[in-house]
């Protein structure tokens, strides 16, 4: 039997980018699965990614604990979560997100995802979402917040595809 | 490095089929994962999944789960652990299929308890919040030392249901070296 969590893509910043993308993904997979361990380079901020460069038909849930309580959330939003919506990702530490994303390449229903991320200072962080698009995903951009806010140079994103035989 | 090899897989692609099975489970890896998106054919708004292990008795297992829907947290501890989590029945949003990854690990052990990690997301209305669109995360045990888990098996409560079409169940095994 053959391996089959074949990685598709890395990237690491060799400095401070805006956003990450991966693109022209191979529809022959049956999940893709990112593991992320980044740094904002500002602090206080989210991290989200948005499919096929679309900031449309995002819904989301996070469940998560902070240094100081539980905290849950549910939207519609532009983007997907990856990581953190109350703290703030901290600039001081690196935090990681592991985000597996089902039925990308079906045309039949919707993409979902399940994210664990999370640091050991600031939150621990479990996250889903739907997007409301039966469109094959064929690029993922990863991204800090909005307006200006930039991933840190060492920041790694590695893309993984679960194949089907 | 831990490399995922796909044991085995389940697609409904030409309808709606009663349960998912998976036997001769090879002993070979050390963890099991298994990623589903699925889709239950009865008419209200969710349902639940079952998964049963080593025959198709969906045999109590101990559990405790942790679930929001956005307003509110909530959990419980019991033992109707069979039930792997709630998720969309056809009577929910078009087009939208449950995802659950499980976990489980030292599937083929004979020396300890085995494991189990779940989670899980139904997202139902476009308006949330709404009591039919929430995330699960549930710890599960097989408490059972000396047996090695062989087979599984996966249905919708009780069989009053079935997995509708583009359900898919893959099932990877998972080796630490």
């Amino acid at each position: 039997m053959p391996l089959t969590y074949n990685k598709l893509a890395t990237y690491t910043a060799t400095s401070s980018v805006a956003n990450i993308t991966f693109s022209s993904i191979s529809s022959a997979y049956t999940h893709l699965v990112l593991n992320i361990n980044a740094q904002p380079t500002s602090a206080g901020q989210t991290m989200f990614m948005q499919f096929n460069s679309t900031a449309s038909d995002y819904s989301w849930q996070m469940l998560n604990r902070t240094t100081a309580s539980e905290a849950r959330n549910v939207t519609s939003d532009t983007r997907a979560l990856l990581c953190d919506y109350t703290a703030g990702i901290p600039t001081t530490t690196w935090t990681t997100a592991i985000a597996h994303i089902f039925g990308y390449n079906s045309t039949n229903y919707q993409t979902t995802y399940l994210v664990r991320s999370g640091n050991g200072s600031v939150i621990t962080d479990m996250n889903v979402g739907r997007w409301a698009n039966t469109a094959v995903v064929n690029s993922i951009t990863i991204f800090i917040g909005s307006g200006g806010n930039q991933l840190a140079t060492g920041t790694t994103v590695t893309l993984y595809g679960l194949a089907k035989a | 490095m831990a490399t995922y090899t796909l044991i085995a897989s389940s697609i409904a692609t030409s309808g709606a089929v009663a349960s998912v099975s998976f036997t001769g489970i090879p002993q070979t890896y050390t963890d099991l994962a298994v990623l589903a998106s699925w889709r239950a054919s009865s008419a209200g708004g969710d349902n639940q999944l079952q998964m049963s292990i080593n025959d198709t008795s969906y045999a109590n297992r101990p559990n405790v789960y942790l679930q929001a829907d956005g307003a509110t947290t909530g959990g419980s501890k019991g033992n109707a652990a069979w039930i792997v989590g709630g998720g969309n029945a056809n009577g929910s949003t078009a087009d939208v299929f449950t995802p659950t990854l499980i976990y489980i690990n030292s599937y083929s052990s004979t020396d300890k308890y085995k494991p189990i990690l779940i989670d899980s997301f139904m997202s139902q209305a476009a308006a949330p919040p709404s009591a039919y669109s929430y995330t699960e995360a549930v710890a599960q045990n097989y408490e059972n030392t000396s047996t090695t888990i062989s087979s599984l098996y996966f249905r919708i409560t009780n069989g009053t249901s079935n997995l509708m079409q583009y359900t898919s169940f893959y099932l990877y095994g998972i080796s630490n070296s």
